[in-house]
């Protein structure tokens, strides 16, 4: 990462713990304002968005900081960027100014067929080259900071050339971008596929990671999945304190989307990801 | 092969059913006949066929969650029924647009009126796709008639149970009225 774009996102003040907004949770996130400290928006729900809506997206941009989280960069595509796709996020972070977005580090369509959601693509330094590509495309369209999230894969590519880690690093490193590091996503990733999570922290740059995505998994037969849909638990959030313990997050994002609990159930996951997020703080101030 | 290749092919194998189950019964014939070469097609064939099989069932049942979310109503009447006809459809159908989720369930219901269905289902799923096409392309008034009185159905929580409503033909209207929307059935 540059020393500027470096110094940027390290003084860039935290901004606490939030959650991904839902329209099931307009009336409470209003309701308890002084208990959320920001919010991530999908990107997508606002794309071509009538004026209704985007009248919508202005009063939450009035009421909290926003963070707009994409899903259809597909900056894994081989084939490249979808400049109309990029055109119209783009004019939805003009309009946010956010001190961040975010996007998925897979590809989500290929060759006229969309694929429907996230999917991994093998470890290889010809696909970190076309990461390389497309976010380069993106940073000169989106002066904004870009923030890359991994993924969970239910699908492994023998042809390979290295492992999970070195990829993201790589990216990271070569594109000058932040992480949003998925702690869920992690968590699932190791126990579906018998590594150690805490090897993987320490093998990305956690200097980079610059916001969390945290919510419970679910259990499908033998493996986990990340169905956004349970309360976060215990096992992720040690992920989530470990991290805190060794990086300077400047934000944390709960995303539920199904199975929605009582909003106190969510308030208090804000709590505790807070309170961990204070470790961080404290930790920094025990330094000087 | 390149990693473009590569994605195309597996883009199609991660959403055709029909293909991906012929491709893991004989990866060479199906391999060649969509343009791989040996190297191409073991690169593929080396996934392990549960995890493809998993991922594309993963892809569809979130497709398929989404759509529900359009359409409560249909999801109701059709219950046990709407998932072999959305797999049957999703088949068919790969959204374009950055509506996706909209566009699948607005072209979902519309592949429902020639379908095996029953009436009254096919009443539901057409009072929701005028419903999403009212809502979606910001008419001004959108007029549904349909054979069978659904407005118990419409007025009820999607979850309540009770009789199936009479033969007689309704019409739904919504309008909007200084920005704001009436919907009513006469």
């Amino acid at each position: 990462m540059s020393e500027d774009r470096n110094q940027k996102q390290n003084t860039q003040k935290s901004l606490g713990a939030g959650i991904g907004f839902r329209e099931q949770f307009r009336g409470s996130v209003f309701l308890n304002q002084d208990k959320i400290d920001f919010l991530e928006i999908t990107t997508d729900h606002y794309l071509d968005a009538k004026p209704d809506k985007l009248g919508a997206l202005k009063l939450l941009k009035e009421h909290f900081p926003l963070i707009p989280h994409s899903l259809e960069l597909s900056l894994g595509s081989a084939e490249g960027i979808d400049e109309e796709y990029l055109e119209k996020v783009a004019e939805i972070v003009e309009f946010i100014k956010p001190p961040w977005f975010s996007d998925h580090l897979c590809f989500t369509r290929s060759g006229g067929v969309k694929i429907g959601h996230l999917a991994p693509v093998p470890y290889t330094k010809e696909a970190v080259r076309v990461f390389v590509k497309n976010i380069a495309q993106v940073k000169s369209r989106i002066k904004t900071p870009l923030i890359l999230e991994n993924i969970t894969y239910l699908v492994r590519f023998p042809s390979s050339e290295m492992p999970e880690s070195e990829f993201i690093k790589t990216i990271l490193e070569e594109t000058d971008c932040g992480l949003l590091l998925d702690v869920t996503n992690l968590y699932i990733n190791s126990q579906n596929f018998g590594f150690c999570w805490r090897k993987f922290l320490d093998e990305i740059p956690l200097e980079r990671v610059v916001q969390l995505h945290f919510v419970g998994s679910n259990r499908h037969g033998k493996r986990l999945i990340d169905a956004h849909a349970n309360k976060t638990e215990r096992e992720i959030w040690e992920v989530f304190a470990e991290v805190c313990k060794r990086s300077e997050i400047k934000g944390a994002v709960l995303e539920r989307d199904a199975d929605f609990p009582p909003f106190e159930e969510i308030l208090e996951e804000l709590e505790t990801a807070r309170g961990l997020m204070k470790i961080q703080n404290l930790k920094k101030v025990s330094a000087v | 092969m390149s990693l473009l290749e590569q994605q195309n092919f597996l883009a199609r194998l991660y959403t055709d059913a029909a293909l991906r189950r012929a491709f893991l019964l004989m990866p060479e014939k199906v391999g060649a006949e969509n343009g791989l070469n040996e190297k191409e097609v073991t690169e593929i064939a080396e996934i392990m066929p549960e995890e493809l099989n998993f991922f594309a069932e993963s892809l569809f049942w979130k497709r398929l969650r989404e759509v529900e979310k359009f359409l409560p109503l249909t999801k109701k009447v059709l219950a046990g029924e709407l998932t072999e006809h959305f797999r049957e459809f999703s088949q068919n159908f790969n959204p374009q647009t950055v509506n996706k989720h909209f566009e699948d369930a607005l072209e979902f219901c519309r592949s429902l009126s020639k379908s095996k269905i029953s009436e009254l289902s096919k009443n539901v799923a057409k009072f929701e796709q005028k419903k999403l096409e009212f809502f979606g392309g910001g008419q001004r008034i959108t007029i549904c008639k349909l054979d069978f009185d659904i407005r118990r159905i419409v007025r009820q929580s999607a979850d309540s149970q009770g009789e199936s409503p009479k033969r007689k033909t309704k019409f739904a209207v919504w309008l909007r009225v200084n920005r704001k929307v009436k919907h009513f059935f006469v």
